[in-house]
């Protein structure tokens, strides 16, 4: 399929290259930025596999918005997403200190979080019509930018897209909205995604590209709509 | 990059606000209260998780198998580092030879 560049809100187009471009820099050894400082996890998590509760209280404070977000995007309920934070906690709780840190305490609990999202995914899809939870879904969550992201904040056109763009993914199918969002949001390979959607690597790859063609799609429609 | 790509980069730092209470409160009062239920959490499947994300092999298999492209640059280049300390280890040694002579 032909691609077809959709120039969205050209004036949030500059700092929206300065913010990408810091997500780049962004490091992936544990640090997560909270109120303009970098703070690193690192001794928070050898504390809490020491069995130190405060630090594990500070984890908790730390990530659990993230995890919540994270879920809330896969399942699109905001009682689920509660569930599966507490859920993610708890099992981090009972079993950090055989938490080795190969890789990043983030990426670890990002994991989990996936992981354990697929896992309601796959027990709702054999129980739930899938209707009703979009019905029931409708614009029941506020998005939220961290205070750091002083261009997000400033840029209303931007951040206003950015809530089109989320509400676009979070309203899509679910054969399409899983493997855009383990893409382009959990940054997921394409083999990864094969195995948790249990698809061909084909098909996730076809999904993905729909998927972004019907944001694309959309956000011109909104943009023309937006002129008339 | 196009247009589209840039702001799915920027959804990535987009955090949702829970609409019923603090979040934060009731993990930690779920911490606070871990039951024998809860130990059933950890079952097989997060035990294989803990596993797998504890094992460099696996680890690295992962990334492997992830990022082909990443391994085959990583060889090329240990080949062109290789090809270019043999290269001047010959020149180094006919040099030395010539000198001899």
């Amino acid at each position: 399929m032909e691609e077809h560049p959709v120039k969205v809100h050209d004036t949030g187009e500059e700092n929206l290259k300065e913010q990408t471009e810091k997500d780049h820099e962004e490091k992936e050894g544990g640090d997560l930025q909270q109120g303009g400082i970098a703070v690193d996890d690192r001794p928070l998590v050898e504390k809490s596999k020491k069995g130190d509760k405060a630090a594990f209280e500070a984890l908790v404070k730390l990530y659990s918005k993230y995890v919540y977000t994270n879920a809330f995007f896969m399942l699109r309920d905001a009682h689920e997403a509660e569930d599966v934070s507490q859920e993610v906690f708890v099992k981090v709780y009972l079993s950090i200190k055989n938490f080795r840190g190969l890789s990043s305490f983030k990426t670890w609990l990002r994991k989990l979080t996936i992981n354990t999202c697929i896992d309601k995914l796959r027990i709702k899809s054999k129980t739930m019509d899938k209707k009703v939870s979009i019905e029931a879904f409708e614009d029941s969550y506020e998005i939220v930018f961290p205070s750091y992201n002083h261009n997000l904040e400033r840029n209303f056109l931007t951040r206003e897209t950015l809530k089109e763009v989320l509400a676009i993914i979070v309203r899509m199918e679910e054969s399409y909205r899983i493997p855009l969002i383990l893409r382009d949001l959990q940054d997921y390979s394409y083999r990864e995604i094969a195995i948790l959607t249990n698809k061909p690597i084909g098909t996730v790859k076809t999904n993905i590209h729909r998927a972004r063609k019907i944001i694309k799609d959309k956000l011109k429609l909104e943009k023309e709509n937006k002129q008339a | 990059m196009n247009s589209i790509d840039k702001y799915l980069k920027a959804t990535k730092n987009v955090l949702i606000k829970p609409d019923r209470g603090d979040i934060e409160q009731k993990i930690l009062n779920r911490i606070s209260n871990i039951s024998e239920k809860d130990k059933a959490l950890l079952d097989e499947k997060f035990l294989e998780y803990l596993k797998k994300s504890n094992s460099r092999l696996y680890l690295l298999a992962e990334e492997i198998q992830n990022r082909p492209g990443k391994l085959i640059a990583i060889l090329i280049a240990v080949a062109a580092i290789a090809g270019l300390v043999v290269f001047i280890y010959r020149n180094c040694r006919k040099k030395s030879q010539a000198d001899k002579r």
